[in-house]
């Protein structure tokens, strides 16, 4: 086992985030987290990344609590978060020192394979600069990648682009989680499909399973949530 | 560690690439205006007096401006999610603290000698004799800058970690306030029993008097407010640390 959430509330202020979550992940899987606005999907990521100290339960990665394994756990936030002035020469120089698991030659293919400009950040459109923090956390050799909504706000193209990055680096030892709103274009790479509604996991089940019995991902996304 | 070090003082360094513009700018300033100080014999003591006083607020501004630079962006930082690069990468939060506070502290150091160095030129054009050490002694009082940095730290880290309301800041700076007296009150308890075990720092610190021929009468500074500035900007440092990792979570 990679990682396990037990029991797992967290409360902000009066507000939940999530509730009694448990749920465990597994290397070689790729795991489609999904939920409406405000389900829980980013506290839950934020959570295993070791950014947030649940209110109750127990995060482990490895076996150990997520901020004594970062070195082990990639993280990509939702938000537009890079440096203005950043070129991806820069962010490579950046990473290189901060993370030492990242790997600069996997980062260059990235760019190229996502087709990035050697401009600064400030002059990116959102779909580069989605595909440049993505190629950032995708080059790291952690074993926990943790997308949160990598794929909202963009053109289909950077989206299509991303999917296939994702796919591209594939690694059976490492674990992804990809929380998104496009399920129907994200459905393809999932292996698993964690549904949460209201902090509640309402649904964990294997894809495969759910095609075997004619529902895509997106149909039982719409029969559990709706 | 050492490259995680040097990559955070790069990235200090390129955030503020347009402050060390406003730096330069503001040397320029003091530079022309300490020019103004007339030569040996040409003005009177009050115009000198004034002038450097004009010097020392502009110094005094300009250290203002740079700690409130350097706060202001620990929180737009976590405010934007960028600090999220920082937090969730391996390295200790003591690393990252050090290196902002190393990197005002050497900001600041810079400033200074070159405010430093054009006064006491001018100063000696004008007949006024001032001892290099003055400026560094009084600088390393200041534990080169990081008596200033830490407090700061601390304080931005604590805004952006629990974004206290109006009401909490205001209690804030007012028991920061208050804190002058407290120090006086820890002076005075301490001052029978530990401060008298330690040597007197005196610094060769010349008077405008001292110019027009008369004795050195500047007394020093006393080393207990050294050991204290010590004691507060390692405890300042040390609870900015707790809070970058507060900040984690």
């Amino acid at each position: 086992m990679l990682a396990r959430l037990d029991k797992v509330t967290k409360r902000y202020g009066k507000t939940e985030g999530v509730h009694h979550l448990s749920l465990e992940l597994f290397p070689g899987q790729a795991v489609g987290l999904l939920g409406l606005n405000g389900s829980g999907k980013t506290t839950t990521l934020k959570l295993l990344a070791g950014m947030l100290f649940p209110t109750a339960g127990r995060v482990e990665v490895l076996g150990k609590p997520p901020r004594q394994n970062r070195g082990q756990i990639a993280y990509l936030s939702d938000a537009d978060n890079l440096y203005a002035w950043m070129t991806p020469g820069d962010a490579e120089r950046f990473m290189r020192g901060l993370y030492p698991d990242f790997n600069p030659q996997r980062y260059r293919e990235l760019l190229t394979f996502l087709e990035l400009p050697q401009k600064s950040y400030r002059v990116m459109s959102r779909g580069q600069r989605a595909r440049l923090r993505l190629a950032m956390v995708l080059a790291r050799e952690a074993r926990l990648f943790l997308l949160d909504e990598p794929l909202s706000g963009i053109d289909l193209i950077s989206r299509d682009r991303i999917l296939k990055s994702l796919v591209r680096e594939w690694r059976e030892e490492a674990c992804l989680v990809l929380s998104t709103h496009e399920v129907s274009e994200a459905e393809g790479i999932f292996e698993r499909v964690l549904l949460l509604k209201e902090g509640r996991l309402a649904l964990d089940a294997r894809a495969e399973d759910l095609r075997a019995r004619g529902q895509s991902v997106k149909d039982a996304f719409i029969q559990v949530l709706a | 560690m050492i490259n995680a070090f040097f990559i955070l003082l790069w990235l200090e360094l390129r955030k503020f690439g347009w402050t060390s513009i406003l730096l330069i700018l503001a040397v320029g300033v003091i530079y022309m205006v300490a020019s103004s100080i007339p030569a040996s014999g040409q003005g009177t003591l009050l115009m000198e007096y004034i002038i450097v006083l004009s010097v020392m607020l502009l110094v005094l501004a300009v250290h203002i401006l740079v700690l409130a630079v350097l706060g202001w962006s620990v929180w737009r930082e976590h405010q934007s999610g960028r600090l999220g690069w920082m937090l969730s990468s391996p390295q200790p939060a003591w690393l990252q603290i050090l290196a902002r506070a190393v990197f005002g502290a050497v900001i600041l150091t810079l400033f200074n000698c070159a405010a430093w160095a054009i006064l006491s030129y001018r100063l000696h054009q004008a007949g006024v004799g001032l001892p290099f050490e003055l400026g560094l002694g009084l600088w390393l009082y200041l534990l080169g800058g990081l008596a200033l940095v830490g407090p700061v730290l601390l304080l931005s880290l604590w805004i952006a970690a629990y974004n206290p309301s109006k009401a909490t800041l205001m209690a804030f700076v007012v028991g920061l306030l208050g804190m002058g007296q407290l120090l006086a009150w820890g002076r005075r308890i301490l001052e029978g029993h530990l401060y008298g075990l330690l040597p007197p720092w005196r610094l060769p610190a010349p008077t405008f008097s001292q110019n027009q021929g008369g004795p050195a009468s500047f007394p020093g500074l006393p080393s207990e407010g050294f050991v204290l500035l010590a004691a507060l900007t390692a405890l300042s440092l040390y609870l900015a640390h707790r809070l970058w990792q507060e900040m984690e979570a």
